[in-house]
């Protein structure tokens, strides 16, 4: 029995672990449980005063977008992979996800407390920004395909369907957009600003290292156990994919900063998209395709490992760039 | 159903009805009990790094503790302590002459490490240590400042 099936009545004993990467992850994940308040975030309330009118407007970019897209990740497991998984294991680290999310949730809901952020405002941005609603219609056009009653997993193409939807919530969704706002998030820090706000992120970002291994890992087995469904056709699919997420997500970002913010621009964001897209190629057995270098080797210890951001790459970096240099 | 549909004119009317409710929680955690220390201590005698890692970390690490992980063979543990909240300025001091420089940054980054001991790392070897030394002297000294 592989690591796809629906049956109800299989996956109820955890012995023997067919995936022990699986449950080393859950391990991890379990030692990591953190929550929002142990983070004292109403220490960054002065840092918030004396912020400029556009770094104000950046942050509330982030909670904008992070917040749902939380919620939206919660859905993709539940209704897209953990449906889908037969092992024990895999349930037990996809339960914990789950409850990640929830708490990323939540502690993007405390930053909207504690900081004046109009949220009605923030939330425009998903409807006028038209890159954003973009990057949504791309994310939910996967898990609907995953609810309908037609899929049948056994079958090659139900099988890919599988692969489609973590690829475009674990590797694009986790992988690429997500880590694009935290150095957005964690360049704030960069400049002395909101340090509690830092560790929140970095926390964060702890748990998304995690996220991002155990679905790399779930991709390379489901294709391990199913040679049927790994074509070149399939392989240039996926791969095509994840360059169209990039193409998104720079037009995202030229929309969200087109003045530049925080000593980063678009053009400095983008290429950082276009490093981390490399680096999800080359995780899924592709080649590198833009071959750019990473702009924010402060954020690299977070990508490469499970350490926390090492922020103190920053300050030997290309980081304090003309904000409008590129732009 | 399209995700951008979840903010059209109810759902914007239904939030800003709600934008003087009170917060959805108070974001309160599970105290500390015996039992989470207890559970806390076990990590830190983990054979993974990366447990020992997250017993560094937890914001509840009592300081027996993190002083036995200050002196963990794994530079990765040392890390975790040396950014650890908790972390007392004395195991700040001792991990500043950790022989690895990453370790030391992490030290010269953190909020409450005596200033003679920055002192002393403004002058370390490791150039990533003085430019976080740099980077850490210019936080405000008062809140908002």
């Amino acid at each position: 029995m592989g690591i796809l099936g629906t049956g109800i009545e299989q996956g109820l004993l955890l012995k023997p672990v067919t995936y022990p990467w699986a449950m080393e992850l859950y391990d991890q994940a379990v030692a990591n449980t953190w929550f929002p308040n142990e983070i004292q975030l109403g220490e960054d309330l002065a840092d918030f005063e004396r912020m400029s009118d556009e770094e104000r407007h950046a942050l509330t970019f982030l909670m904008s977008y992070f917040n749902p897209n939380e919620l939206l990740v919660n859905k993709a497991l539940a209704f897209g992979v953990y449906p889908y998984v037969n092992a024990a294991e895999c349930h037990l680290y996809l339960a914990k996800q789950m409850w990640e999310e929830a708490n990323h949730c939540m502690s993007f809901e405390y930053v909207l407390e504690t900081f004046p952020i109009d949220r009605v405002a923030a939330y425009e941005s998903h409807v006028t920004v038209p890159s954003m609603a973009a990057k949504e219609d791309f994310e939910v056009r996967f898990i609907k395909r995953m609810t309908e009653q037609t899929l049948d997993i056994t079958t090659t193409e139900g099988k890919r369907d599988f692969v489609r939807n973590l690829i475009a919530y674990n590797v694009i969704l986790e992988g690429i957009w997500f880590y694009s706002g935290f150095m957005v998030a964690l360049s704030f820090r960069q400049r002395n600003l909101l340090r509690n706000f830092g560790s929140l992120i970095d926390w964060i970002v702890r748990d998304e290292s995690l996220h991002l291994k155990f679905g790399i890992n779930l991709v390379l087995t489901v294709l391990d156990e199913n040679p049927d469904i790994a074509t070149p056709e399939f392989a240039d699919e996926i791969r095509q994919m994840i360059l169209d997420a990039v193409e998104m997500e720079e037009a995202y970002n030229r929309d969200l900063l087109p003045n530049g913010i925080l000593g980063v621009n678009a053009d400095y964001i983008n290429q950082y998209v276009r490093y981390l897209a490399d680096r999800r190629l080359d995780e899924l057995g592709f080649g590198p395709h833009y071959g750019v270098a990473n702009p924010a080797k402060w954020m690299a210890t977070a990508n490469d490992t499970l350490q926390l951001v090492n922020f103190f790459e920053s300050i030997n970096t290309s980081y304090e760039v003309n904000a409008k240099s590129g732009s | 159903m399209s995700c951008v549909s979840f903010w059209g004119p109810d759902a914007r009317e239904r939030m800003v009805a709600a934008m003087a409710a009170p917060p959805v929680a108070t974001f309160a955690s599970p105290g500390v009990s015996d039992g989470k220390l207890r559970r806390v201590a076990l990590m830190a005698t983990s054979p993974d790094p990366r447990v020992r890692e997250s017993a560094a970390l937890n914001a509840h690490v009592p300081v027996e503790v993190l002083e036995s992980l200050a002196v963990d063979p794994e530079m990765s543990v040392r890390c975790c302590v040396a950014r650890s909240p908790q972390a007392s300025p004395e195991v700040l001091t001792w991990l500043a002459r950790d022989e690895s420089a990453p370790v030391r940054r992490w030290v010269g980054a953190h909020p409450v490490t005596p200033p003679e001991v920055m002192d002393s790392l403004a002058e370390d070897p490791d150039v990533g240590v003085r430019e976080v030394v740099q980077w850490n002297r210019r936080w405000p000294t008062t809140p908002g400042g």
